[in-house]
């Protein structure tokens, strides 16, 4: 995906201006990147009031450490890197869940299939999807992509929303593509089986 | 064709991109119903989330930034300044101090063979790398733990 839609410059053409001290260079740079940064934020930090001040903070490492970026991926990618260390130092201030919690959450969603399939005998999973639709699919989905550890919900976005790679997102998070694919596997079928859950849930009302 | 239903992964990567899949899992899918209904599932979901409003910021971050930064900058300069000013003051001083003792240096080293001279002298180079080295790595340490917490 394009990030650079706000100007015409390279990532090398608008770092070389700013560490020149064209001071408006970086507010293209904000610009053209705060839709991704957006992205994180919302994702992985739970409370409204403290998303100004955390986009306010990347954005000023980002320009401390311009001098240090060497090119070796987008300019894009490494500021959605120092965005992501940024909420992760947060929600390890505020002992919120870390990816080491990632593990458990997986495993537990990998029961949830056998405890619909043992609760609610007969039923289809197609069913609790097409109910789904006429509930509103897009509120239901959003209550539930909430649901998720701000890592998985991360994930998610970056993969399916910002159309990123696994390379990139492991540039990101700094983990290994195949751990990035194994996490989203696991992210996609939480959301799928938390789906499931939540429709029996209703039905039963 | 393979007999058994397709593994969770198997069902998401087709649902992703069902070109790049392996033959036999395109032939089960083609003749099972149950994996195919799993594969509409998964279809549905990405639909879902692409469709997802995308979040923005309430306010100017490019303003509320872009304020920020002449300070950072200006400051960032007059520590230069400060560092430079040091050295200068540093190599003046150590300069009028053997300027002024040196003919009581001379008399010292007079007596010392050139051997001797040259072995204090490495030495003391080799220590005085090995500190400036080790206080930059602090320094680098110490700016690289500032600006991540």
């Amino acid at each position: 995906m394009n990030y650079n839609t706000g100007t015409n410059l390279t990532d090398r053409q608008l770092v070389d201006r700013v560490l020149s001290g064209d001071t408006n260079a970086f507010g293209s740079v904000v610009k053209n990147t705060e839709r991704m940064v957006a992205q994180i934020v919302f994702k992985m930090i739970p409370t409204p009031e403290d998303r100004k001040d955390l986009a306010q903070d990347i954005y000023l490492k980002v320009f401390k450490k311009l001098g240090s970026f060497k090119f070796g991926s987008k300019l894009s990618t490494w500021i959605a890197q120092i965005g992501y260390n940024t909420c992760l130092d947060y929600l390890r201030k505020k002992k919120f869940v870390l990816p080491g919690n990632i593990y458990e959450e997986a495993e537990t969603a990998y029961d949830m299939t056998d405890m619909i399939s043992n609760k609610f005998p007969g039923s289809s999973e197609m069913e609790a999807y097409n109910f789904m639709l006429q509930k509103d699919l897009s509120v239901i989905l959003k209550t539930e992509i909430e649901k998720l550890s701000p890592v998985y919900k991360m994930m998610i976005t970056l993969y399916h929303n910002e159309e990123l790679s696994y390379d990139e997102i492991g540039q990101i998070t700094g983990m290994p593509p195949g751990t990035v694919k194994s996490y989203l596997f696991r992210a996609r079928k939480t959301l799928k089986d938390s789906l499931q859950l939540n429709y029996k849930k209703e039905d039963l009302c | 064709m393979l007999i058994k239903h397709l593994t969770d992964e198997e069902i998401q990567l087709y649902a992703l991109n069902d070109q790049g899949c392996e033959t036999k899992i395109i032939e089960h899918i083609k003749l099972c119903s149950e994996c195919k209904a799993r594969i509409e599932e998964y279809q549905l979901l990405f639909t879902g989330i692409k469709q997802q409003p995308e979040p923005s910021f309430a306010f100017d971050l490019s303003a509320l930034v872009l304020a920020q930064l002449p300070s950072s900058r200006a400051l960032r300069s007059r520590n230069s300044l400060a560092v430079y000013l040091l050295v200068f003051i540093g190599i003046v001083l150590i300069s009028s101090l053997l300027y002024v003792f040196r003919d009581y240096m001379i008399s010292i080293f007079a007596g010392i063979a050139s051997l001797v001279i040259y072995l204090i002298l490495i030495t003391m180079l080799t220590v005085l790398v090995a500190l400036c080295f080790d206080m930059y790595k602090n320094y680098q340490k110490k700016m690289g733990a500032l600006d991540f917490y």
